[in-house]
């Protein structure tokens, strides 16, 4: 049997356009409800304007009508795909931020991080995983100081924020990132590096 | 070796390269991902942060909770709150909304939520001592602000067709009060009192 929401959703994928607004007013509450929810819980004080999400969120569900790309199970399975969506618009806004160097990870999380463990849990399917484990560890075992503003520069950290945590200048903690840069390219030519893994990120040596 | 700034400068975690795809954050946070992903997260502070963000989108607003209640049937709030389904009066039947009872001082405090269609809901306040009914104010607060104030009409008061969910409800009696907070974050907890 079919349900009123299976008959709305197929006269919104015939392109219907009374059947899509009556899709977005029964749901539209829904999903503005989760990202304020979620504005909130999290403080993502870098997202002025929520109701931008949400119509994109629904922007893309039709997309994805349109395109075939949505399977109807039932209204929980909607509303999960509504979520969902949600969740990748908020990714894509962070990664925009993140390569602004707006939306670094604190200096706190920093001195916390241990830059092996990230290195041993690398995605299996990324071909430089190895090598990238290998660089990691490296910088994870410089002096703690230059290991803190290396993997702080690593995770977009500004500088000013690590000169506050680490109670030094902004000129001393550039300082010590040139000295960790240098110790360790010595390191890595001493260890063989650049033989081993030189290819792998595409690096002359010899 | 200034190519080894260039190699680090293009793998920096900050950009993502090294972390599993949203996607595949997504199925964590279902619980369908491969452990390995779960080991990653717990390690990388930028995973943890996404997975946190997508968790929070994931979680039910109150709205959806109280909904849930209303087609599910009752379910605990608080144990400091006695939460019951409306029924009888003028309310529509047993299963569309919920009763939140509270007391001290001798009075009697009792919410009534009420779904009305999918997006609103209704409140209504009574205050009694025994038999009696008292006297209150029924404010609706939003990170501290005073957003909606009613005072009770032989005891009862009502806020209609409320909207945003994120909220406290102070009912202030005498000198008393009683707190339930709606907030998402502590709505297992549900209540508290200052009587």
């Amino acid at each position: 049997m079919t349900t009123a929401l299976e008959t709305l959703l197929q006269r919104a994928r015939a392109g219907e356009e009374p059947a899509r607004g009556e899709l977005y007013e029964r749901y539209v509450a829904a999903v503005r409800a989760r990202v304020r929810h979620g504005k909130r819980r999290r403080n993502w004080f870098w997202l002025e304007e929520e109701e931008d999400v949400v119509q994109e969120v629904f922007a893309r569900f039709f997309s994805a009508l349109d395109e075939g790309k949505y399977a109807h199970r039932d209204e929980d399975g909607l509303l999960g795909f509504l979520t969902r969506t949600g969740f990748f618009v908020i990714m894509e806004l962070k990664g925009k931020l993140r390569a602004k160097e707006k939306l670094g990870v604190s200096p706190e999380r920093i001195a916390a991080l241990d830059l092996r463990e990230v290195g041993r849990t690398l995605p299996m399917q990324l071909a430089e995983r190895d090598c990238l484990a290998r660089l990691y560890a490296a910088i994870e075992d410089l002096p703690a100081a230059r290991a803190e503003v290396l993997k702080g520069w690593l995770y977009g950290s500004s500088v000013a924020d690590l000169a506050t945590r680490m109670g030094r200048s902004a000129n001393a903690v550039s300082g010590l990132k040139f000295q960790g840069l240098k110790q360790l390219r010595s390191r890595l030519t001493d260890s063989g590096f650049l033989e081993e893994c030189g290819e792998v990120f595409g690096l002359r040596h010899g | 070796m200034a190519e080894l700034d260039d190699v680090l400068e293009a793998w920096r975690p900050i950009s993502r390269r090294t972390c599993p795809p949203p996607d595949v954050l997504w199925q964590l946070i279902e619980g369908t991902a491969p452990d390995r992903v779960g080991a990653h997260v717990v390690a990388c502070p930028l995973c943890a942060d996404d997975v946190a963000d997508g968790r929070a989108l994931a979680e039910q607003t109150v709205w959806e909770v109280v909904l849930s209640w209303t087609r599910e049937g009752l379910r605990a709030l608080s144990s400091l709150c006695e939460v019951r389904p409306l029924a009888g009066e003028a309310l529509r039947g047993p299963g569309e909304g919920l009763e939140l009872r509270a007391s001290g001082g001798g009075l009697r405090c009792r919410l009534e939520l009420e779904p009305r269609g999918r997006e609103l809901l209704d409140l209504r306040c009574t205050v009694t001592r025994g038999a009696e009914p008292v006297a209150h104010r029924l404010e609706l607060v939003e990170d501290g602000k005073l957003l909606e104030l009613r005072s009770s009409v032989a005891g009862v008061s009502v806020l209609e067709a409320l909207t945003a969910l994120d909220r406290e409800i102070w009912v202030r009696a005498e000198e008393h009060s009683f707190a339930f907070d709606l907030r998402g974050e502590t709505s297992e907890g549900g209540l508290s009192s200052d009587v």
